[in-house]
């Protein structure tokens, strides 16, 4: 319920709601249709309105296409698109907002410097000039890399700037100028945990979703809250159901979604590993996986030496490995050293894919070693996950888990996973795990309904272009405090003193925030380019103000869906606002690479969509302009075309190299409980009963998408403030109870890491025991702290995500002034 | 005549407010006004779940004028300016005429559709919002859903209906036997908010 507070007062619920009555259609009486004449409008306009077309470019969301409307040099109105849009998307209320942010009480105006003398988060601002703005910034980073290095500038740039034209060619700046940048870690779990199965392409087995969903038989929703989180496919999945598709909703709240599902499972927070672990086991003991898409997709047949834990290749049979083709990467000829199989005709091992009859299961001996096929290696590992054994610890039943198991298996089934449940330090488990019910039950394979994350990350723009002035290095967010701090990286020195920020919500959004903002407050000099003033900007030394979405040409590549987008200028950009492409000219010739940046944006656009996969399809920057979104065509199954990407090429249920493919940050905690080659179940790192942590702070606290805020963008909104005026903590009524906090009272969270005061509502959807918070709020919203202050950043140095719901709190009503 | 009206499908509406801000915008609403709402019938906090865990509840309601068929703001406007359009049904309000007594906004029971301009409109835009044609607000007068007048006057759906993310709002004419609406409410379930009140709703929830 949004009960918006202006001078019209509140509506107030129980005055209508109270009394509802329910009926079955009343009859209707036919009479005439009044005639269009009836509606004189009142008002004759004076002035011709402009129509545009163009795109949101929030990062990470759907792009919708809109109308918008210009009147006398201003934007004036945003309406659905009234032509035919990819699957009819319509905006959000954050979409009406995303173009009148020029007239944001909160948008930047002027390039701004803190004031001599002052201290960072004292906002005491000096408005400059550009001139003085560039030469600033040219002075303080030239000067850190000419004495330090050119990675002692630390560069963030995340989802807020991802212009195909801006965003992009400041990417590009970055990695040429060799700047360290800030790896944002996060949504990182969920796809490296499913590239030990996949390869490196499990990300992008992401098809036309909209289209699918209605094909499916079952639909496996993992932690989506999509009623707020993706409000573009919540009416598929209803519609969908209508249809007979069956929703199953794996979620440990009782989300809409969950509530409106064929089922709902109320997995305990953290545990969806063991339960879907213990859905595989169920569906192997039934003879339910899919053999056939097993056998032609699969390294299961692979035979795994038990003495060495690898694959057994050819040359452990006394066949000398020969050379194959010359690796591009290397310039060296590749081994070529075939895998194993055991062929039952034969009763002997044999080069894999040349066994008559080639076994799935069993242990043999070969050359005197033990060997086990890799599908057996699995299903061993998974009679620790009978649903008996684990039911009470995932909390569950057995028949649930059985229920959950069987629509896995009962194909064409579609899985649609959020975050949530990889926001846990286990998240690489999850990922894992996911993959292997999808490899064992086909659906990776399946025409109708495939296993599918929800975004694409791997935007088919022509990166050798981004990259072709080098690339620079990474360091994680969770990591960047400890370098700076020590001032080396890996044991090699890395000074950082510069920051630069663009479009990455680190103070504010990232974890631990004590933490964040006591490392920021090391540096000797920090720049944010931003719309309006945020949490960056306060902590900032200087200030410069971006051109708005409506005051500059754009385009962009959707995540969600495959299109190309194309937004014009549709108004001058307002006070001293300028597009972020005219600010990386202004830092390339400062800099000395302003050739590589002479291209007009028309050029830029186009040299990025050179890639054949655009080309061929006739997709050029003229018809991008002319119909603004021009939507692009993978193959019908794009992963699987291309082949899987692991070593064996095949979807692998073994990995053989659990270091493979992860990041190797934070050495020092890489310890053996990372080294299985099998999934396993790893708890939670604080969030789970009996931890240190837990047991000072019994609350886990998870996130949710705040529903009109998309992160942090729109925070400054008058009119998203009035539908969600501050941050509010949901908490589950008993918990509620047994602390004495009623509805609308303020509670401050607290843990080890910080505290924060908001106000409570109780909701039942929540598991006890549960906290949700909105995420997108500005810190200078909350009445004390941040929920970013309570949230872990302890670095995985497997998957290298934050591990958000990884977090444990205790919560007490708050005392203090109002 | 007809007798335009609303069905909404309460299973489709995800409280995401699309609706309400089209509205704001189309009509070029003052800050804090707001003609449409989403509310939430569920916890006693915004957007939160009533009942118990396992049991949780939530529903939402796009909720504005319910252009009734018996209007109780008509019956208690002293100068005409509320009124029920002969034609198609639509509960109108006359700006010149009104004379700001809020008789109406006391005798509707749909509690807060109604705004009140207490003072000069005012706008953070710093510019006319919304669509050319929409009549400009005045201080001192009672202002609702217009039922977007200026865009069913261009065969338009009202802007609400037409930004309906979850596409549970259906617009149309209820007299009318083949209307989308009319089949709508002849074989679907429904609720209608305070029925008992004799005001008879052209707003079907649909359950």
């Amino acid at each position: 319920m949004t009960e918006p507070q202006g001078k019209a007062g509140g509506i107030t619920r129980r005055s209508f709601l109270a009394s509802t009555a329910v009926g079955l259609g009343a009859t209707a009486i036919a009479l005439n249709s009044p005639n269009m004449q009836a509606f004189a409008s009142d008002v004759v306009p004076m002035t011709e309105d402009e129509v545009y077309y163009g795109r949101c470019m929030f990062g990470g969301c759907f792009n919708c296409e809109r109308e918008i409307i210009v009147r006398e040099g201003h934007v004036v109105a945003t309406r659905p698109s009234t032509r035919d849009t990819a699957f009819g998307r319509r905006p959000c209320a954050r979409g009406y907002n995303h173009t009148m942010q020029s007239y944001s009480p909160m948008a930047l105006q002027y390039p701004m410097k803190r004031v001599e003398g002052t201290a960072r988060g004292d906002e005491q601002w000096e408005r400059i000039s550009w001139d003085e703005a560039f030469a600033l910034v040219i002075d303080k980073f030239g000067t850190a890399m000419r004495e330090y290095g050119n990675q002692s500038v630390l560069y963030g740039q995340q989802s807020g700037t991802y212009g195909l034209i801006s965003g992009y060619q400041m990417y590009r700046l970055a990695h040429m100028l060799g700047w360290t940048f800030i790896e944002a870690s996060v949504d990182n779990a969920l796809g490296v945990g499913q590239n030990r199965v996949t390869g490196s392409g499990s990300a992008n087995v992401m098809y036309h979703w909209e289209e699918q969903v209605y094909n499916s038989k079952n639909v496996i929703l993992w932690s989506t809250n999509t009623s707020e989180a993706y409000v573009q496919r919540y009416r598929h999945l209803i519609m969908a159901q209508r249809g007979g598709t069956k929703l199953h909703c794996v979620d440990p709240n009782e989300t809409m979604i969950a509530q409106r599902s064929h089922r709902w499972y109320p997995v305990r927070p953290g545990a969806d590993i063991a339960l879907i672990l213990s859905c595989c086991q169920y569906i192997v003991e039934q003879g339910l996986q899919d053999t056939e898409f097993i056998m032609s997709d699969s390294a299961g047949t692979y035979l795994i030496n038990g003495e060495t834990g690898n694959y057994l290749r050819m040359s452990d049979l006394g066949v000398e490995p020969t050379e194959g083709p010359v690796d591009a990467m290397t310039g060296q000829p590749t081994v070529v050293d075939p895998y194993v199989e055991w062929d039952r005709v034969t009763e002997s091992a044999v080069e894999a894919g040349t066994a008559e009859d080639p076994a799935l299961e069993g242990a043999y001996e070969v050359e005197g070693a033990s060997c086990t096929t890799s599908y057996s290696m699995l299903v061993e590992r998974l009679q620790q996950f009978k649903p008996e054994d684990v039911a009470e610890e995932v909390g569950l039943s057995v028949d649930q888990i059985h229920e959950l198991a069987r629509a896995a298996a009962d194909g064409p089934t579609m899985h649609f996973f959020g975050y949530g449940a990889a926001c846990y330090d286990n998240g690489l488990e999850m990922g894992w795990a996911a993959a292997i019910l999808m490899a064992l039950t086909g659906a990776y394979r399946q025409e109708a309904g495939r296993g599918t994350n929800n975004q694409v990350y791997a935007v088919p723009i022509d990166w050798s272009y981004i990259f072709s002035g080098g690339m620079a290095p990474s360091i994680s967010v969770l990591d960047i405090g400890n370098v700076i701090e020590s001032g080396t990286f890996k044991g090699e020195p890395w000074p950082i003193k510069c920051l630069f920020l663009c479009g990455i919500n680190l103070i504010g959004g990232a974890a631990n925030q004590n933490r964040v903002t006591e490392f920021v407050n090391k540096l000797d000099f920090v720049v944010t380019t931003a719309i309006t003033y945020t949490d960056n900007c306060v902590w900032s030394d200087l200030i410069l103000p971006a051109a708005m979405h409506a005051e500059r040409e754009e385009y962009a590549a959707s995540p969600l869906d495959f299109t190309i987008s194309y937004t014009p200028k549709m108004m001058e950009p307002g006070f001293e606002r300028l597009p972020l492409q005219d600010m990386v000219r202004a830092f390339a010739d400062g800099f000395g690479v302003g050739d590589e940046f002479s291209r007009s944006d028309d050029e830029v656009i186009a040299r990025l969509l050179s890639d054949s996969l655009f080309t061929s399809q006739g997709i050029t920057v003229e018809r991008i302009k002319e119909e603004v979104t021009v939507p692009y065509r993978t193959g019908t199954f794009w992963v699987r075309t291309e082949g899987w990407t692991t070593p064996t090429k095949k979807l692998e249920f073994y990995c053989e190299d659990p270091t493979r493919s992860i990041r190797m940050e934070n050495e020092s905690e890489m310890t053996e409980e990372y080294m299985d080659h099998l999934p396993s179940f790893r708890k939670p790192r604080e969030a789970w009963e009996g931890t240190e942590a837990m047991q000072k702070y019994p609350i886990i606290c998870q996130s949710v998408r705040a529903k009109h805020r998309w992160h942090n963008d729109g925070y400054d909104s008058p009119w998203l403030k009035d539908l969600e005026p501050e941050p509010v903590m949901r908490i589950n009524p008993d918990d509620a109870r047994e602390r004495g906090l009623a509805d609308g009272d303020y509670a401050e969270f607290y843990n080890d890491r910080g505290s924060c005061v908001m106000r409570v509502y109780t909701d039942a959807a929540l598991h006890p025991g549960v906290v949700t918070y909105p995420k997108g709020m500005d810190r200078r919203q909350f009445k004390r702290g941040t929920y970013s202050a309570l949230t872990s950043s302890y670095c995985n140095p497997v998957h290298v995500n934050t591990s958000f719901f990884d977090t444990c709190v205790e919560m007490r009503k708050w005392e203090g002034e109002e | 005549m007809a007798r335009y009206g609303f069905a909404i499908d309460v299973e489709l509406c995800m409280g995401c407010n699309a609706c309400a801000m089209a509205c704001k915008v189309e009509n070029n609403l003052p800050d804090g006004v707001w003609w449409r709402r989403v509310v939430s019938d569920g916890g006693v906090g915004p957007d939160t779940f009533g009942g118990t865990f396992g049991n949780a509840y939530k529903d939402y309601y796009s909720v504005a004028c319910q252009h009734c068929e018996n209007p109780a703001c008509v019956k208690v406007c002293p100068v005409g300016a509320t009124y029920k359009d002969a034609e198609t049904g639509v509960v109108r309000q006359d700006y010149d005429k009104c004379i700001g007594c809020r008789m109406c906004v006391s005798a509707c029971p749909y509690t807060g559709v109604r705004s009140f301009n207490w003072e000069e409109p005012e706008y953070f835009t710093g510019v006319r919002m919304g669509a050319a044609d929409v009549p400009d607000h005045q201080k001192h007068t009672v202002e609702k859903c217009t039922l977007c007048w200026h865009r069913l006057a261009k065969g338009e759906k009202p802007a609400c209906v037409a930004g309906c993310v979850g596409y549970a709002m259906t617009f149309g004419d209820l007299n009318d036997p083949e209307s989308e609406i009319s089949k709508l409410v002849a074989t679907r379930s429904y609720k209608q908010l305070l029925p008992e009140m004799g005001t008879e709703p052209n707003v079907y929830f649909l359950v």
